[in-house]
């Protein structure tokens, strides 16, 4: 059985949680060393997908390049963003200026990968706010502006909640396309 | 609602209008039926009718309705049968129109004689509207019917006004090729590739500064790249001529035989490469690789996403404000990652040492053929490797297995040489002193029997040596002569062995051993009374070194010779002769008849010719012609005609070739002490012959 390997980004703003979501997903295959220059790091995940066929899954591998957050200094380089299939693009809960800034991440990603690339929004830091805080507003608008967008998570890189899902939701969206 | 009877009477009325009156009896029911739904609450339903109009419900009173219904099914039937009437019409329209249609051709043909003009614009809209009509119908037979005249018709348009065509169809063959593109994408580039290059060459020929530059930031990258390369590489070796590295070099390049160009050349080979990876471009991730199979293996996808990350983070953020320009390597304490890039994907090498220009030319043939021959595949990759021919693994595998031949054969050849050159550094100069040595050793043996092959040197210690080229002789002879002889014995080794002959002999006086010296006067004396017509004794004073020769001696032998012989022994100093020589002598006489001194003739040929003969065999013999007279007459007349007879026998010597300087001229007038007195006088004139040798004394 091969191995598909496909690359995806994490972007967001500067402190939203990109790094510890992929450090929650990936448990040990993971470096904390950030290539600081570069301001990416690169961490590799594998997972088993279930096909429509019984006992016959796919390996698919996560190259997962999380690129260092955009600050009011320095933008993105937009080359890393280049040959992804899918991109998670992070917010903070707590601060809604990162939330406003997601149209944003999500115009970039798409300009330079128009082709048939995937979208997760995940909105992080899920335990630090209260459950019912009215953000479905913004959301259903993102949603409904970027047909990219497969699905929105609130997550939780300190429970992890949501994490996988979203990664292997991501993933399966990627191979389904194929 | 009062219009309503009148609309039925006039069903007799063509169909068009009979359809109008069935309409206007609709809506005049309609109304009525809103009228009366508005003024009562009271409705009835209508159930459908099984007929198939359409029907509102309505509610109206049973005779009104009973009398409508009635009207409206007599106008449907009187349709119908107009309807009939009407299609019989157009069937029997349309066998008379095929009866006319030759008529209607004559008329045609007659009237475009006339007014062609007319006759096109009033046709023109016919036949357009008959093509619309017909490709609507059934456009598969109006594509067949118009394809055969297709292609001359584009040919004589494109003959009669090609501008016109190119105009027209201009818009449509970017479409056209995109679409085809969409269908089946090889097909294209099969077609167009092989005029490619024709295309490109010809266009270069036609605008060549154009083309310059549309392909300047390309070529110059490229070329820009390699010189860099080429004049990294001379500064290198430039800088480390002088160093220590640069002597190394010189000295192997000498000991090699080979130049140092090349020597630095194979430095350049002095590398190992540890893997290879084909990566995509834009995604990193990695389509094949190599990785030697005894070492850790490197992972490649983590490998390939910080390599693709670095070079864009290099691309975008240092190099943007060139254009065109790549990181070409990475370099890392003694080893180093090439990247070489192409459209969709890179290649990153990674090598220990400085990889030699060689294998960068064989890795870009090796990567180029690889992109032309695999494009497709890698420019669709999308994540699964399997997608990817295993041909481009084989060749990425010649890339790692070239240099390792290299390598493998590399280390045994530097020790083998390394070896060789420390044993020969070694050993040479031994062999050569060895090899000199026996040479020397040779010409000294040679020289040294040459000088014993010499009976008068071999007595002495003479000692022949070859030194620094030259031929030496050292030792003691009792004379310069044998010191010039022992030098010119040896003459011929020194040529031909091209040494210098140095001559060390020294001529010392040696004191002589007299008993020695007296030894071998006797012995010489008694070899040489060997010789015939040598009969010879020696004395030998010690006091004086004198040695005295007595005995005879055969006049054809040298008195002179033999003296020397005896000078030659060590201790003689003095050698007197005494020798005789043993003279031949001749007793023939000539006679003369009275008062002449003219010889007979016969005597001539006989006496004067033994004379002479004798002469010859004794070439230091002398010969004294004495001439004798009778005693009749005066005596002085007798005298004189003695010597007259002397001379004339003389001339006749001569004048058979005999030496004047050997004959001598003497006459008698007195008898000889055998000339008897009382015998006849004729005997008394004759001439005799005394023969000599001047006596010599050699000291």
């Amino acid at each position: 059985m091969s191995i598909i390997s496909q690359k995806i980004c994490t972007i967001g703003d500067f402190g939203v949680g990109k790094t510890s979501l992929i450090r929650r997903f990936v448990e040990r295959e993971f470096s904390d060393e950030y290539l600081s220059t570069v301001g990416v790091k690169i961490s590799r995940k594998t997972m088993d997908l279930a096909t429509d066929k019984p006992d016959n899954s796919i390996k698919v591998q996560f190259l997962i390049w999380d690129i260092e957050g955009k600050t009011k200094f320095k933008g993105i380089a937009p080359s890393y963003l280049q040959g992804a299939k899918g991109a998670i693009i992070v917010a903070d809960l707590t601060r809604k200026e990162t939330i406003l800034n997601l149209q944003e991440h999500i115009d970039l990603f798409a300009s330079i990968n128009p082709k048939k690339t995937k979208i997760i929004l995940a909105f992080n830091k899920f335990d630090l706010v209260d459950q019912e805080k009215p953000i479905n507003i913004i959301k259903d608008e993102l949603i409904s502006k970027n047909n990219r967008i497969i699905s929105t998570y609130y997550t939780s890189a300190k429970t992890g909640e949501n994490v996988d899902n979203m990664f292997y939701t991501l993933a399966e969206n990627i191979i389904a396309e194929k | 609602m009062n219009d309503l009877p009148e609309k039925t009477a006039d069903l007799e009325a063509p169909a068009t209008d009979k359809l109008d009156t069935l309409l206007d009896l609709l809506v005049e029911l309609t109304t009525t039926e809103e009228n009366q739904l508005s003024s009562s609450n009271s409705h009835k339903e209508i159930v459908q009718s099984d007929r198939d109009l359409p029907i509102k419900n309505y509610s109206i009173d049973n005779n009104f309705q009973e009398s409508h219904l009635s009207n409206l099914y007599k106008s449907i039937d009187e349709l119908r049968e107009l309807q009939l009437q009407s299609e019989k019409k157009i069937n029997d329209s349309i066998d008379t129109f095929n009866t006319l249609l030759p008529l209607i051709k004559e008329l045609i043909t007659i009237k475009t004689e006339y007014n062609k003009e007319l006759i096109i614009k009033t046709i023109v809209p016919i036949i357009d509207e008959i093509i619309k009509q017909k490709f609507l119908q059934n456009s598969q037979r109006m594509g067949a019917a118009i394809a055969p005249i297709l292609p001359e018709a584009i040919s004589q348009k494109i003959d009669l006004s090609p501008g016109e065509i190119a105009k027209a169809i201009a818009p449509e063959i970017a479409v056209s090729i995109q679409e085809q593109i969409k269908i089946d994408r090889d097909s294209i580039s099969k077609t167009i590739g092989p005029e490619m290059g024709k295309a490109i060459k010809a266009q270069i020929e036609l605008e060549k500064d154009t083309m310059i530059d549309a392909l300047y930031p390309i070529i110059g990258s490229t070329i820009s790249k390699y010189m860099a390369e080429v004049v990294s590489s001379i500064n290198d070796k430039v800088e480390n001529a002088l160093s220590i590295e640069g002597f190394k070099r010189k000295i192997w390049a000498k000991i090699k035989g080979v130049s140092e160009a090349e020597l630095i050349l194979a430095e350049a080979t002095d590398f190992e490469v540890k893997a290879v990876f084909l990566i995509n471009k834009t995604s990193g991730l990695v389509m094949a690789e190599v990785q030697p199979e005894s070492e850790q293996k490197l992972e490649s996808e983590m490998l390939g996403g910080m390599l693709t990350a670095i070079r864009s983070f290099v691309n975008d953020c240092i190099l943007q404000a060139e254009e065109n320009t790549e990181l070409n390597e990475i370099e890392y304490s003694g080893s180093k990652i090439i990247l070489e890039v192409a459209g969709y994907c890179y290649l990153a090498i990674l090598v220990k040492g400085d990889p030699s220009k060689k294998f960068i030319r064989e890795m870009r043939e090796v990567f180029s053929e690889i992109v032309i021959s695999h494009g497709k595949e890698i420019s669709e990759f999308d994540g699964d490797r399997e997608t990817i021919s295993p041909e481009i693994e084989a060749q990425l595998k010649t890339l790692v297995q070239t240099n390792k031949t290299k390598k493998k054969s590399h280390p045994p050849t530097t020790i083998i040489i390394i070896l060789i050159v420390t044993i020969a550094t070694i050993i040479s100069p031994l062999v050569y002193i060895y090899w000199r040595n026996r040479i020397a050793h040779t010409i000294e043996f040679n020289a040294a029997i040459a000088l014993e092959s010499e009976p008068e040197l071999s007595i002495y210690r003479l000692i022949p040596e070859v030194k620094n080229g030259k031929l030496i002789v050292s030792g003691k002879v009792p004379s310069d002569r044998l010191r010039q002889q022992a030098i010119k014995t040896l003459q011929n080794i020194a040529v031909e062995e091209n040494l210098t002959l140095e001559n060390k002999i020294l001529a010392v006086k040696i004191p002589p051993d007299l008993a020695i010296t007296k030894q071998e006067v006797q012995t010489l004396s008694s070899i040489l009374n060997f010789q015939e017509g040598l009969n010879i004794y020696t004395k030998f004073n010690e006091k004086t070194g004198t040695v005295e020769i007595e005995g005879s001696i055969a006049n054809n032998l040298s008195i002179e010779q033999i003296i020397t012989t005896y000078k030659q022994i060590p201790g003689v100093n003095v050698v007197v002769s005494k020798l005789k020589i043993n003279i031949p002598t001749i007793t023939t006489r000539i006679y003369f008849n009275s008062d002449s001194a003219e010889l007979i003739p016969k005597d001539i040929d006989t006496k004067i010719k033994q004379v002479k003969d004798l002469l010859d065999r004794y070439p230091k013999l002398h010969l004294r012609i004495i001439g004798h007279g009778d005693r009749k007459g005066k005596l002085s007349d007798n005298q004189e005609l003695a010597i007259k007879r002397a001379i004339s026998t003389g001339e006749a010597l001569k004048s058979l070739g005999a030496d004047p300087k050997r004959i001598h001229i003497s006459g008698r007038s007195k008898l000889d002490s055998d000339t008897l007195s009382d015998r006849p006088s004729w005997l008394n004139r004759y001439v005799s012959f005394e023969t000599f040798i001047p006596s010599t004394v050699i000291e």
